[in-house]
C-alpha cells in the first residue's frame, strides 16, 4: 500500500505543478500516478482480504486499522480522482481534481498520524 | 515552472472546494433524457449550459456492413445504388472534367504516443467505430470511369498509390494536386489518364505528424486557379495535448499555387473539412467538427462562410464568446474576435462532406443548396448524424432547416451498416457518396429521369 499511497502524494504534488504551470505534462503525470496507485491499490486490497480470512492477521481493534483504512479511502478518492483526470486539460485537474488529490493526501496524514500516536504499527507486516 | 505558494488560504480553499465537489461526484454519470438535438439547426442553435462528467456519455454503432442487396434509404424523388463496392475505407471523392470519378480512400496515420491512460481507452472505442473490415491497401485513389452513364462503371482501377493518408484532391490545369496529411503534393496529369505512375513533388508541407489527431486535409483550388485552401484539423479535442501541438492547426490555409507559399486564411475552426465555393455569393465554405466532451448537447457543430482572417473562436471560445472552461491560458484578446458561425448542424452529428448542388439530375428542391455528409456522433447516447442532409440555399445563404436525404446507414438495431463521409456531384448531376466503413460509393439520382 505504500506504493499506491506514494503515487497519490505524488499526483498531488503534480497536480499543483500543473495548477501552477497549466503544462499539460505535469497533468498527464498525474493521470499515471492515479491510474499506477489504482492498479497497486487493488492488487493490496485484494491480498489485505486473503490474509484477513485466511487469519494472517488478527483482527484487531482500534487504532491498529486507521492506516489501512486511511489507505482504503484515498483509493476510493483516487478512483473518482482518476475519472476527473480522464477530462480534457484545465479542468481535468482544476478545480476538482486537485481537490481529490489533496482530499486523497489529507486522509493519509491523519491516517498515518493517528496509527503513529498510538504507537501501534503492527499492519506494517503485512504490506 | 513557477515557484509553489501554496498558504493556508489556499488550503482552506481547498477543503471548501471538496465539499463542493463531494456533490458534484452525486451527478449520475451520464443522463438518459438527453434533450432533442433537432432544435440545434440554423443561425441560432440553443445552446445548454456545458456539463462535464466524470464518464462522459459515450455510444458507439458496432460496424455491420451492408449486405448484399442491402442499400441506404433515399426521400421520395429519388433513387440510390451503389456506384463501386470493395473499396478500402473511401473518405472523399473528386470529379474529373472528363468524368471520371476520383474515390480516396484512406486510413488515420499511425497512433500517436499514448500520452495518459485515457488514451489506451479511447483507441480501443475508436477501432469499434471504424472497424469496417481490412484497411490493408488502402491510402490510395480509386478511378472510376461510366462511359455511357448507366451508375456502372466501366473501368475501376488503382489510380494512384501509396500515398500517406490522403483526403483532398484538387485539378488545376494539368496539375493534380492530393493534399496528403503532411503535405501538398502536385502530380502530372493528363485528361483521360487512368493511372498515375509519376512521382509527385512536394508543394506545401502541412502539420502531420507525431500526434495528428484530426489528420484529414480536405483542399479546394480557387476558381481562377492561382491558390489553394486546405483545411487543417486542430491536434486535439480542446488543447489536452498542450497548445504547442496546435501551431498552424484548427485553420483554413491558403497556399500560392506558384510558389507553394502559405498563411492561415481563417483560424479558430477546430476541424473543418468539405472546403467548397457556394456558387452563387462565390464565398468559401466549409463544415466544421466542434469539441467533445461538453454534454450531448454541446457543441453543435457547424457548416459556415469563411471569412478571411476571420477567427472562430477554437479553442478558447465555441459560437462566439462562449468561453470554454477547460484552456488554459484564456484568452480574453482572441475571444473577444471569435465570430459566430452561419448555420448549425446540431451537436455530434461530425459533418465531413459539402457539396452545393449545381447539377439538374436531381428535382428542382434540390437546385439551390448543399449537401452535407454526417459521419455520426460518439459523444452523445442517442445517435445523432449517420446521414446525408440538404440545406437549401438562397441568395448564397441557407434558407430552412436540414431535410435528411440518405437515411438508414445506422440500422434499426443501431448497428452501422455505413457512414457517409465526402460527397461529390458526377458529371450528369447525379449526387456521390463516399460510405468509409461501408466500402462503398453510392450514387443518388432522380427517382424519375
Amino acid at each position: 500500500m505504500a506504493v499506491a499511497n506514494a503515487c497519490f502524494i505524488g499526483a498531488l504534488l503534480t497536480d499543483l505543478t500543473y495548477w501552477r504551470t497549466a503544462e499539460m505534462m505535469w497533468a498527464d503525470f498525474s493521470a499515471w500516478l492515479l491510474f499506477a496507485g489504482l492498479v497497486v491499490g487493488v492488487l493490496w486490497v485484494i491480498a489485505a482480504l486473503v490474509d484477513l480470512f485466511s487469519g494472517r492477521i488478527s483482527r484487531a481493534r482500534g487504532p491498529v486499522w486507521s492506516y489501512p483504512l486511511g489507505s482504503l479511502v484515498a483509493l476510493v478518492v483516487s478512483f473518482f480522482n482518476a475519472l476527473v483526470h480522464s477530462r480534457d486539460a484545465w479542468t481535468s485537474v482544476v478545480p476538482t481534481g486537485l481537490t481529490l488529490s489533496a482530499i486523497a493526501v489529507v486522509v493519509l496524514l491523519l491516517a498515518g498520524l493517528l496509527g503513529w500516536s498510538t504507537g501501534r504499527s503492527q499492519m506494517e507486516a503485512v504490506e | 515552472m513557477t515557484g509553489f505558494q501554496f498558504s493556508a488560504r489556499h488550503i482552506r480553499c481547498a477543503a471548501g472546494l471538496g465539499l463542493l465537489c463531494g456533490s458534484l461526484l452525486a451527478l449520475p454519470a451520464y443522463s438518459d433524457d438527453e434533450p432533442d438535438p433537432t432544435n440545434q439547426v440554423g443561425p441560432n442553435p440553443t445552446l445548454p449550459e456545458p456539463i462535464q462528467y466524470l464518464v462522459p456519455p459515450m455510444h458507439v454503432a458496432p460496424v455491420v456492413g451492408w449486405k448484399q442487396d442491402e442499400k441506404p434509404t433515399v426521400k421520395k424523388g429519388l433513387q440510390i445504388q451503389a456506384f463501386a463496392k470493395g473499396l478500402k475505407h473511401p473518405r472523399s471523392l473528386y470529379t474529373l472534367p472528363n468524368g471520371d470519378v476520383l474515390v480516396v480512400e484512406s486510413v488515420a496515420p499511425p497512433g500517436a504516443a499514448i500520452k495518459r491512460p485515457k488514451d489506451l481507452i479511447m483507441g480501443w472505442i475508436e477501432s469499434m467505430a471504424t472497424s469496417g473490415g481490412g484497411t490493408e491497401g488502402s491510402n490510395r485513389i480509386t478511378l472510376l470511369r461510366d462511359t455511357n452513364g448507366d451508375g456502372v462503371p466501366d473501368v475501376q482501377d488503382v489510380f494512384l498509390d501509396h500515398l500517406n493518408s490522403p483526403f483532398g484532391v484538387a485539378l488545376v490545369g494539368n496539375d493534380l494536386y492530393v493534399a496528403n496529411t503532411d503535405a501538398i503534393v502536385r502530380y502530372p496529369y493528363t485528361t483521360g489518364d487512368t493511372k498515375i505512375t509519376a512521382p509527385g513533388t512536394v508543394l506545401t508541407p502541412l502539420p502531420g505528424g507525431p500526434i495528428d489527431h484530426h489528420w484529414t486535409k480536405s483542399l479546394v483550388a480557387s476558381p481562377d486557379g492561382s491558390l489553394l485552401y486546405v483545411g487543417v484539423g486542430s491536434n486535439s479535442n480542446i488543447t489536452e495535448n498542450g497548445i504547442q501541438a496546435e501551431k498552424d492547426r484548427a485553420a483554413i490555409w491558403e497556399v500560392d499555387r506558384a510558389t507553394g507559399r502559405s498563411r492561415i486564411f481563417a483560424s479558430g475552426l477546430r476541424n473543418p473539412n468539405g472546403l467548397s465555393w457556394e456558387p452563387q455569393s462565390g464565398a468559401l465554405w466549409a463544415v466544421i467538427n466542434e469539441r467533445d466532451e461538453l454534454g450531448p448537447n454541446l457543441v453543435p457543430d457547424y457548416m459556415t462562410s469563411v471569412k478571411d482572417g476571420a477567427f472562430y473562436g477554437w479553442p478558447y471560445s465555441y459560437y462566439g464568446q462562449h468561453v470554454d472552461p477547460r484552456v488554459m491560458p484564456q484568452r480574453p484578446d482572441l475571444v473577444a474576435k471569435a465570430i459566430p458561425p452561419d448555420y448549425a448542424l446540431s451537436s455530434h452529428v461530425a459533418p465531413l462532406g459539402l457539396a452545393f448542388y449545381t447539377g439538374t439530375n436531381l428535382p428542382q428542391p434540390y437546385r439551390n443548396g448543399a449537401f452535407v455528409g454526417e459521419h455520426g456522433s460518439w459523444n452523445r447516447k442517442q445517435f445523432n448524424g449517420y446521414k446525408v442532409v440538404f440545406v437549401p440555399f438562397n441568395g448564397g445563404h441557407p434558407d430552412g432547416k436540414p431535410q435528411d436525404v440518405v437515411t438508414g446507414f445506422l440500422g434499426n438495431d443501431n448497428k452501422a451498416h455505413g457512414r457517409p463521409v465526402g460527397l461529390a456531384l458526377d458529371k450528369s448531376g447525379a449526387l456521390l457518396i463516399a460510405d468509409d466503413v461501408g466500402n462503398t460509393v453510392w450514387r443518388v439520382t432522380s427517382a424519375s429521369p
